[in-house]
């Protein structure tokens, strides 16, 4: 199977704390395939289902992150994700 | 009749049945692996159930927040296998929880961002919220009015409980911590430090937080001198109210200035002007909560507590971010040791153009009033200097006057040198003081000790900037927690200090202190 990937930059000030988190794992929580993010750079990747390994990347405001998904719904998946980020978590 | 000694973290006294909190770690009898799997299951799946209810009915978005943060990790594998395979291991599933949370915790409070570090008190919330399923202490919520005994607290069950006539005693804590805090603030008697028993539950105790003793089954003799201290306690708070009123003197008459500090503009609602002589700090740090405030929220702020003060003199502090007062995109983030970062006038000087939109805001609320500027973590006369000019060019552009520009007195450096300085006027901020001189953090259990014995030290360096504030005719004020602690007045003004900011609800006591102390010749 095929890898769909895209990146983003981080814009949201605090960073991936926790409110945006927990809306990303979510979100990922809802597509059959299999995430994993890459934060690029920082030789860090995380499952984008896991609060816990999404919280534990620490990922801060000005990084990019890289989200490689596969499996039947992973390119809907990537472009959900990456929207997501673009509206800074839906924060404000 | 038992007497345990402790110590006292807030004053008071209490009498009434002892209600022992059963301990955070209990002995935990374990079962076979099947069955701690399930119990483990079972408790987690209630307690995700709880953080849902409780998320839907959540008053803010942040509580909302906090709550989803905490059921999403709850449901997930990446952290509840690993105590599933601590169980596999042959651990119970109470201890295989707690070594795992605790774990997480740990790094969540070794994190150097602050906004990841201040998630490690959500984390130690899951933790005990299945602990407290598993171990049949859900929904815990303590009697009203009695003894407590613990061995530890935390701020959200101290806030749930109805205190009124109660008291609190812990084996362990602090004196700075945060449930000691609210403990003083709402006046409720409490001890730390105190070995209890489990048998003392629902035994008779008096609490006498000021000799630091518990009590238990008291005999006739003691009930007596209970009784007496009580009424005792009531007459003196009773003259502290009406004191209050009167101006602050010394047993010889000499006149003092007795200000408030405040640290949001709700506080003046409750506050009587006559009582004080205006307000000695006014922190700004509530302006910027949500992030940076524009000029005209804060004009329109500063204007409202100038009116309030009318004639007289309010000393308002500049931004004092960083440290623990993080503001998003603005503070550095990810700093080591925050408290030893860019926090107060460094950042200040650093963002000149936010610094400057403050002290534009404080010149045009200024006018027609008593305003004083006041600079927190000044390091180096250089710093003074640099804030001094634009406050200078900021003045000169809106033309008008310059108001006084002081500086807090609060990193060991600037106290050491005080000679070099040349402020208008100078704040001691003596718990910063004296965390940066003892290398103590002010929340840090086990230590008071080592700060009690550099308080020596401490007024040493107060007496310097004292006797330099003389030489150059600048006030020197204090506006630490020491200025309203009634058994440290007479030690601040032996150092020659006279003019003291406290917490409004401080005042009374204070200037009882002070009605009290006689200058002696030699001072």
């Amino acid at each position: 199977m095929s890898v769909t990937s895209a990146d983003i930059k981080i814009k949201y000030a605090s960073g991936m704390h926790a409110r945006p988190a927990v809306a990303f794992t979510k979100l990922a929580k809802t597509f059959d395939c299999d995430i994993n993010c890459i934060v690029v750079g920082r030789s860090i990747n995380f499952n984008a289902k896991s609060i816990k390994q999404a919280m534990g990347a620490k990922v801060r405001q000005g990084q990019t992150l890289r989200i490689e998904a596969c499996g039947p719904e992973a390119n809907v998946a990537v472009d959900a994700l990456v929207e997501l980020v673009k509206l800074d978590f839906q924060e404000d | 009749m038992r007497l345990i000694r402790g110590r006292q973290a807030s004053p008071g006294l209490a009498y009434g049945k002892a209600f022992v909190l059963k301990r955070r770690r209990p002995q935990d009898s374990v079962s076979d692996v099947p069955a701690e799997r399930e119990r483990l299951r079972a408790a987690i799946a209630a307690a995700v159930a709880q953080l849902h209810a409780l998320a839907a009915k959540a008053p803010s978005r942040d509580a909302r927040g906090m709550l989803e943060f905490q059921a999403e990790l709850a449901k997930d594998p990446s952290l509840v296998d690993s105590a599933y395979a601590k169980i596999e291991q042959g651990q119970g599933a109470v201890n295989a929880w707690r070594m795992v949370l605790d774990a997480e915790v740990a790094e969540y409070q070794q994190s150097s961002s602050d906004s990841f570090r201040a998630r490690a008190s959500d984390v130690a919330d899951l933790r005990e919220r299945v602990l407290d399923i598993m171990l049949g202490r859900s929904a815990l919520t303590l009697p009203a009015g009695r003894v407590v005994l613990a061995d530890d607290m935390t701020p959200s069950m101290f806030l749930s409980t109805d205190w009124r006539r109660g008291a609190l005693v812990l084996e362990e804590g602090s004196a700075s911590s945060h449930v000691a805090m609210l403990a003083r603030s709402q006046k409720v008697p409490m001890l730390i430090d105190a070995k209890w028993r489990e048998q003392f539950a629902d035994q008779l105790c008096i609490v006498d937080a000021e000799e630091g003793v518990l009590q238990v089954e008291p005999d006739e003799k003691s009930l007596a001198n209970y009784r007496r201290r009580r009424q005792w306690l009531a007459r003196q708070e009773r003259q502290q109210r009406d004191g209050m009123l009167r101006p602050a003197r010394t047993a010889c008459g000499q006149a003092l200035s007795v200000r408030a500090n405040i640290t949001s503009l709700d506080e003046l609602a409750g506050m009587d002007r006559r009582a004080i002589d205006g307000l000695g700090l006014v922190r700004t740090e509530f302006l910027f909560k949500h992030g940076l405030a524009d000029e005209e929220s804060q004009y329109q702020s500063y204007r409202k507590l100038l009116k309030w003060a009318g004639r007289q003199p309010v000393t308002i502090r500049t931004l004092d971010a960083g440290g623990d007062k993080p503001i998003p995109g603005y503070t550095v983030d990810g700093e080591s040791s925050p408290f030893l970062g860019t926090r107060g006038l460094r950042l200040s000087l650093r963002h000149s153009r936010e610094f400057r939109t403050q002290l534009r805001a404080l010149l045009r609320a200024a006018q027609g009033s008593k305003l004083r500027i006041l600079l927190p973590m000044v390091t180096v006369p250089s710093e003074y200097s640099r804030a001094r000019r634009v406050l200078r060019e900021e003045a000169a552009k809106l033309k008008v006057p310059l108001p006084p520009l002081g500086m807090m007195v609060e990193v060991p450096a600037a106290a050491l040198a005080i000679e070099k300085f040349r402020a208008d006027f100078y704040a001691i901020g003596s718990n910063d003081l004296l965390q940066y001189l003892t290398a103590c953090g002010r929340d840090v259990a086990g230590l008071d000790e080592l700060a009690e014995q550099s308080m020596e030290l401490l007024l040493e360096l107060i007496a310097r900037v004292v006797a330099h504030g003389k030489s150059s005719d600048a006030e020197v004020s204090i506006c630490g927690d020491l200025a309203g602690d009634p058994a440290r007045i007479p030690a601040l003004l032996a150092c020659g200090l006279r003019s003291l900011s406290m917490a409004y609800s401080r005042v009374g006591a204070a200037k009882a202190a002070i009605a009290k102390w006689r200058q002696m010749p030699n001072q």
